[in-house]
């Protein structure tokens, strides 16, 4: 593919935010962001894990799937790639760094099912990436769940709950946030070509 | 052993290789008697869509009913289309009696979601689109994914931007409302 | 509790989608017409079920160090068979639904309820709860298909119900109308079925 590492880059945080324009990664979006502190926490690792897997499945695919013949196992190596890259990285920030582990406590886990993650690692095969582009989409849209993420969490700490609705409180009112986000987000599709 | 086999440091990765190995070899199986049919569907759509491109053509010339053509699908490949040598993708010859009366390309490119597949039906001296389809596309289904219908198809007979881009064709297409999506052909 | 007690509350009470809000990221992507919808909603009832079920005939033998990676494997297991039946008997639904079928298997649902109810009770109690859940969740898929395509296009399943005078409404095609008609949805039922008082 034609187009340049750093344009992917900048393109995976706006013009095709992973959660704003793709809509991956939903779930934990918006149970986690009530609070900007545990948000800003779980971003910083979803940056991390998307990165460093991206790397892996590209490698997993193109030397072990491909000349195998086995693509339709993508599905499973793709996530046992990434179940086991958590698993160990939640091991090994529990031995070497317990404050930072106590206070990620269960978003490690969660990151595995961020289907934000699975999705990076599908789109770069759909969109046939070479490793360098992989890893600077995995980076981008890392950065880009951070974004939104931390601009929703911005938004809900501001919100007064006694003004809103009793039955749109919670899910509802961040539903509604989030479309207008998303919303906002359409402005900026065709700007950059991804693939 | 005084611990039982499951509280053994090494059976976690036991199960999950055990695990594995049979899950996947379910798959395997399963995946290996439905890949021909998949293949199949692939080249039936793919032929039916050569046919249907160029029977226009191929009615005028011999005379014979164009849903006839259609429906005899492959006795019409056979007779009338021969793949070309040369192309860095697929490509066809129509021939009557002798002579190449249009060419079709398959062509691939960048859509706005993922890339586009498309053939491309033009005449022989490639001054004009014959006839147009995109087969492969991964657009927003209701928005960009409508490219595959007849109202988008009937829009594109006419004249290709200059007799001299034999070798580039350069499809401009609209989706939803503004990106323009370009489609580069084989050459 | 009773299996219809089971039922009710996976479909209902406790709604995977309307109350413990997990698998919006594919409301959001595939309703946009009904009968994707249905589809989808039928492809995650019958990996959940079977997931549940086997996840659940496994739990004794399953140790806690790597409980996660076999529910993943299990759950992407059974949604590559049903990828690869919808691409072998109906290549046309197939391409609709496209990589969304892959994303079943990071569908919160199916980790959610593996880890809340398959791990702790028996595998018959599992499969209906996958059932249910499934069932709930395909519910509120086509509520907001129904709503979506109604105005989007004019049709309910592909039959056409608004004629040529209907001026389409592309908010309704496009994902974030989903994300309104979801929070209208949730509110109503908060206020009705919830009763949640302010």
């Amino acid at each position: 593919m034609d187009i340049s590492a750093f344009v992917l880059f900048w393109a995976a945080i706006f013009t095709s935010n992973i959660l704003l324009t793709n809509f991956l990664g939903m779930c934990s979006f918006l149970s986690v962001s009530r609070e900007v502190e545990s948000s800003f926490g779980l971003g910083v690792a979803v940056i991390f894990v998307l990165t460093i897997t991206a790397g892996l499945n590209w490698i997993a695919y193109h030397y072990l799937l491909v000349p195998f013949q086995i693509e339709y196992l993508q599905y499973i190596v793709f996530i046992i790639v990434i179940a086991a890259f958590v698993q160990l990285l939640e091991l090994i920030i529990e031995r070497y760094a317990p404050a930072l582990y106590y206070s990620l406590g269960i978003f490690l886990p969660l990151i595995t099912v961020n289907c934000a993650i699975f999705g990076v690692s599908l789109f770069l095969v759909i969109r046939d990436y070479n490793f360098i582009q992989s890893i600077a989409f995995g980076a981008g849209s890392g950065i880009g769940w951070l974004l939104a993420i931390l601009m929703l969490a911005g938004i809900r700490s501001k919100l007064k709950e006694k003004l809103i609705p009793a039955g749109l409180r919670g899910a509802g009112i961040s539903l509604i946030i989030t479309g207008i986000m998303a919303l906002g987000f359409v402005g900026f599709s065709g700007i950059v070509a991804v693939q | 052993m005084s611990k039982p086999f499951s509280e053994t440091p090494v059976y976690p990765v036991v199960f999950m290789l055990v695990i594995t190995v049979v899950f996947v070899g379910v798959l395997a199986v399963f995946y290996r008697n439905s890949m021909a049919q998949i293949e199949a569907h692939k080249v039936n759509e793919y032929n039916q869509l050569l046919v249907e491109l160029l029977s226009d053509t191929l009615a005028d010339s011999t005379g014979i009913d164009r849903t006839m053509l259609i429906e005899q699908r492959d006795e019409t490949i056979n007779t009338y289309i021969k793949p070309l040598d040369g192309y860095s993708r697929k490509a066809y010859q129509l021939i009557y009696q002798d002579k190449p009366i249009a060419y079709l390309f398959d062509i691939k490119g960048k859509g706005l979601w993922g890339s586009m597949a498309a053939m491309v039906a033009t005449d022989p001296q490639f001054n004009k689109i014959i006839d147009f389809a995109v087969y492969a596309q991964m657009e927003t289904p209701g928005l960009g994914s409508r490219i595959t219908e007849a109202f988008f198809k009937d829009n594109s007979e006419g004249n290709l931007p200059s007799p001299k881009a034999t070798s580039r064709t350069t499809v401009w297409c609209q989706r939803g409302r503004k990106s323009l999506l370009p489609i580069r052909s084989a050459k | 509790m009773t299996k219809k007690d089971i039922f009710i509350n996976s479909a209902f009470r406790e709604n995977s989608v309307w109350k413990q809000i997990l698998g919006i990221c594919s409301s959001l992507a595939v309703t946009n017409l009904m009968l994707n919808s249905l589809i989808m909603g039928l492809g995650v009832t019958f990996s959940l079920a079977l997931a549940n079920f086997t996840i659940s005939a496994l739990r004794t033998h399953t140790p806690r160090s790597v409980r996660m990676m076999v529910q993943t494997l299990i759950i992407a297991a059974y949604v590559i068979i049903v990828d690869v039946f919808l691409q072998a008997n109906m290549p046309a639904i197939s391409k609709q639904l496209g990589p969304y079928v892959g994303l079943i298997i990071t569908n919160c649902i199916l980790m959610g309820r593996a880890e809340a109810f398959a791990a702790q009770n028996n595998p018959i109690d599992s499969f209906i709860d996958g059932i249910g859940s499934g069932l709930g969740y395909t519910l509120v898929l086509l509520t907001i298909a129904a709503i979506r395509e109604l105005f989007g296009f004019g049709s309910l399943f592909g039959i056409q119900i608004l004629g040529d005078w209907w001026i389409r409404w592309s908010i309704m095609v496009m994902a974030p109308s989903a994300f309104f008609i979801l929070a209208i949805f949730i509110w109503i039922i908060n206020n009705k079925y919830y009763k949640v008082k302010a």
